[in-house]
């Protein structure tokens, strides 16, 4: 027997929706520095039950550090609080940055494929 | 869809950048135009902003404006008179309540900017409401107030501008969604300026016309006026193409 419980079926998930974002700074953002903001600016707009609420997930392996960019996971419901947190961010560490939402998306993939320009897979076997 | 920011302050007052930084960045986040309202201070100054608008090569639209920040009544009505054949757009600095009062009752306010500022109440009233409906005079939600207080202040703002539009959707008094920038790291994308008023209570769809249709109207009727094509609510000069 496993020791994990066993992944849910697709319909008992929570529905959610992926938030791509766009850093814009004059001077670089680590991801590390980026998450304590973002959480920080949640728990302070929205508060630990609001915050507990969005399910929020602060995707690490789609954060592009060149480019700025990445995805926020949160529940289908509290996608425009989530933008509300996000929007007061005025500063990470000492730089002073605009946090630009590039749009949501239902999943992953599809929020790379439209916001980041990544191309699908089946494209290259045709 | 078109955006609008009408409330944003250059380096010609208390701002930090030039009013083409400021473009630029807008442009980049999405907007189709803002208006820059600097601190009213001298009918020279005023001239000069709109010949350095007039003389800038952008393609986004800037147009000229003017906040009014007095504590007295009369003087406000004096400077209103004085610019209001000038620009485009006169946005009165509210906060004390004679102030938001003689600005809702006067036609020629086109936006009462943060009517909530410094106080301990929201400073709007059903009768405020109901003349700035009548008056035509746009309510602001100003995003840098609450961009810049935090845990206790910012709750209270919060708490006000949700009454102040709960009010405003009762009287159908028009508002519109400001970024009040003084500087480029101030302004935010439309979209996130309407999630904000849409957490704050506001529908979707009249925060979407906070930033679209409200504003766009403002800029409309306000060039009309000013080319002298419209005289009054309900009277206009039509052009005969027949």
């Amino acid at each position: 027997m496993d020791k994990k419980p066993k992944p849910l079926p697709p319909s008992l998930r929570g529905r959610r929706r992926y938030i791509a974002y766009k850093i814009i700074s004059e001077e670089k953002i680590l991801f590390s520095d980026l998450v304590n903001t973002i959480w920080h600016s949640i728990l302070n707009c929205l508060g630990e039950l609001g915050a507990s609420e969005s399910e929020v997930w602060i995707a690490k392996d789609t954060y592009d550090e060149k480019k700025q960019v990445g995805i926020i996971r949160c529940s289908h419901k509290n996608v425009e609080k989530v933008r509300t947190a996000l929007a007061l961010i005025q500063r990470i560490g000492d730089i002073r940055v605009v946090v630009k939402v590039l749009g949501v998306s239902g999943t992953m993939k599809a929020a790379k494929v439209k916001f980041f320009g990544e191309t699908k897979l089946t494209e290259f076997t045709k | 869809m078109k955006f609008y920011d009408l409330h944003v302050q250059s380096n010609f007052s208390e701002g930090e950048n030039s009013i083409e930084e400021l473009a630029k960045f807008a442009k980049n986040l999405g907007y189709s135009g803002i208006a820059v309202c600097d601190y009213f201070e001298s009918m020279e100054k005023l001239r000069k902003l709109k010949e350095i608008i007039k003389s800038m090569d952008i393609d986004i639209e800037v147009f000229p404006g003017v906040e009014i920040r007095t504590k007295s009544v009369e003087e406000l009505k004096e400077i209103i008179k004085k610019v209001r054949e000038e620009v485009l757009i006169v946005v009165v600095s509210g906060g004390n309540y004679l102030i938001n009062r003689a600005a809702c009752e006067d036609s020629r306010v086109d936006i009462l900017a943060h009517p909530e500022l410094g106080r301990n109440d929201s400073g709007l009233d059903h009768i405020c409401a109901r003349a700035a409906a009548e008056n035509n005079v746009a309510i602001e939600i100003n995003f840098r107030e609450m961009l810049y207080s935090f845990r206790k202040p910012r709750s209270h703002i919060f708490a006000h501008i949700s009454r102040n539009i709960k009010l405003c959707t009762k009287f159908n008094t028009p508002l519109v969604i400001c970024s009040g920038a003084r500087s480029i790291w101030d302004m935010r994308g439309a979209r996130e300026l309407v999630s904000v008023a849409n957490t704050l209570g506001l529908d979707l769809s009249k925060a979407f016309a906070a930033v679209t249709s409200t504003p766009q109207q403002i800029i409309e009727d306000n060039k009309k006026k000013l080319e002298g094509k419209k005289i009054t609510e309900g009277v206009e000069i039509v052009e005969d193409n027949g």
